[in-house]
């Protein structure tokens, strides 16, 4: 389920791409300061688009400073200083990288997974002192979610919902605790607008693209029951030729809710960034899964 | 009042066309049409009664003053024909936002015409479950396929995916395959030369 939230990389400014990177490098940072050298290699960009538009709400420039980074020894790279925003999205990200290889580990019993995930066990740990209501909503929402996935549940909608609810209570949680008062009432309304939209989109993202997979492993996939494949009636590209146009639908949908949400937040910075990953980063994913072809990254 | 010209995002001395263009703009962005059911279609429309303030506040005694705000200023209902008194109960149900409520009253009702499943889609609709509402809209369109409100409700639910993307092509999105893919090209480039 990584990989999904991106920008456009092409169609984003030089200084707006230095940006973008300063983030995802502040990330790491922060994350490498405060849990340790081994999960920093769990990192993916997903949740930098959470981090930029936490910060973007906020009227003060961002503070970027060139460093060097252990990746990239010779080159100094710029790094945004960490912040509320920054240290946050990047212990999402480990919680959603943790669960992500457990879920490994239970689909096909990949010890290399569970290996990994056992890594990042102590970690998990403190991040769950400190963040027990989430941990404990992922974990709860994701056990509903196997458990209709072990069902076999043919509604679209309601298998989505579990992994919707997570994204809803990873960017409400976020911006309630950016704001130093009470967080405002309509910043929750629209972060939990977008949070719950980009869940269901990444869900269906991600079963279309495995659709294929799922049928050669025999493995659950909601597509396949919500449109009643039928093996012997027909191959699998007929089968996805089928169902694409309202799987276009759907994810065109989500998208169109998250603009819609994303266009009524008061944006004090990095407006291109997010504009940027909205229009065009995620459109783009969108019809690159759609047309099948398969991920660059 | 927050600053006009900062709403409209234009700058202090901007022109009259300048004006106008950037008001016209931000009515298309937070058209009520464009939230038609929608959750946030409350702050949408506190958007576009700034948007107006600040308009009129520019234009002074400029001719359009508030020409969007008196349109589309109170809270319109959406449903126009109306049924049985059950079924009235449930639209006012769902209005008021108690969408569990409403459901549990329709799973209560063993005629399940056109009309219920409608209701069913909207519900569904307001919940953001796109895929169960254009089903059951659908269905009660087909079952009832002289209702307007049901066709209209359909089409609207249709269009706005198509808004997206009519919104991201208007920014620019996909406008030269061949130039993204050089651009691609150049990014993966200038990655590989990032990493020394």
């Amino acid at each position: 389920m990584l990989g999904y939230v991106v920008p456009d990389k092409g169609e984003l400014k030089m200084r707006e791409y230095e940006v973008y990177s300063s983030y995802y490098c502040g990330m790491c940072k922060s994350i490498g300061r405060r849990y340790g050298q081994l999960p920093r290699f769990t990192l993916s960009y997903d949740f930098v688009f959470l981090a930029v538009l936490l910060t973007a709400l906020e009227k003060e420039a961002d503070h970027i400073e060139k460093e060097h980074c252990i990746i990239h020894h010779i080159k100094r790279k710029p790094i945004v200083e960490e912040s509320e925003a920054v240290a946050y999205a990047g212990d999402v990200m480990l919680i959603m990288a943790y669960y992500k290889l457990m879920d490994d580990y239970h689909d096909d019993h990949s010890y290399k997974a569970k290996l990994a995930a056992v890594g990042l066990l102590p970690t998990i740990r403190k991040i769950q002192s400190d963040k027990g209501e989430l941990c404990r909503l992922t974990e709860e929402n994701l056990n509903f979610l196997s458990k209709l996935e072990k069902d076999k549940c043919s509604e679209l909608d309601r298998v989505e919902e579990p992994f919707a609810q997570i994204m809803l209570e990873i960017f409400k949680s976020g911006v309630e605790k950016m704001s130093t008062g009470p967080a405002e009432e309509k910043n929750i309304k629209l972060f939990s607008h977008i949070g719950y939209h980009l869940g269901k989109w990444i869900y269906l993202m991600d079963a279309y693209e495995d659709i294929e997979e799922n049928i050669t492993k025999n493995t659950y996939n909601p597509l396949l029951y919500r449109f009643e494949y039928d093996g012997e009636k027909e191959s699998i590209p007929e089968f996805k030729m089928r169902i694409k146009s309202a799987v276009e639908f759907n994810l065109m949908h989500y998208l169109a809710e998250i603009s819609n949400a994303a266009e009524l937040l008061d944006i004090k910075k990095n407006k291109g960034i997010i504009e940027n990953v909205v229009y065009f980063g995620l459109r783009g994913r969108t019809e690159q899964i759609l047309s099948g072809k398969k991920t660059e990254e | 009042m927050n600053n006009p010209y900062e709403v409209l995002g234009v700058r202090q001395n901007a022109s009259e066309e300048e004006i106008k263009t950037a008001y016209r703009e931000l009515v298309k962005k937070y058209h009520p049409d464009k939230y038609q059911n929608n959750p946030l279609s409350d702050l949408a429309e506190e958007k576009l009664q700034e948007v107006n303030e600040a308009y009129d506040a520019l234009m002074k005694n400029g001719g359009g003053n508030g020409a969007y705000g008196n349109s589309y200023g109170g809270a319109q209902n959406s449903y126009q024909n109306q049924t049985t008194p059950e079924y009235n109960d449930i639209r006012s149900i769902i209005d008021s936002g108690n969408l569990g409520y409403a459901e549990q009253k329709l799973a209560q009702m063993r005629n399940r015409d056109a009309e219920w499943f409608f209701l069913s889609g909207m519900i569904s609709y307001k919940k953001g479950w796109y895929d169960d509402a254009v089903t059951k809209v659908r269905t009660a369109a087909s079952m009832n396929p002289n209702n307007f409100e049901y066709q209209t409700a359909l089409n609207n639910i249709m269009n706005s995916g198509r808004m997206y993307q009519n919104n991201s092509y208007g920014r620019g999105y996909g406008n030269d395959d061949m130039m993204c893919k050089l651009c691609q090209a150049y990014m993966c480039a200038d990655c590989l030369c990032d990493c020394f």
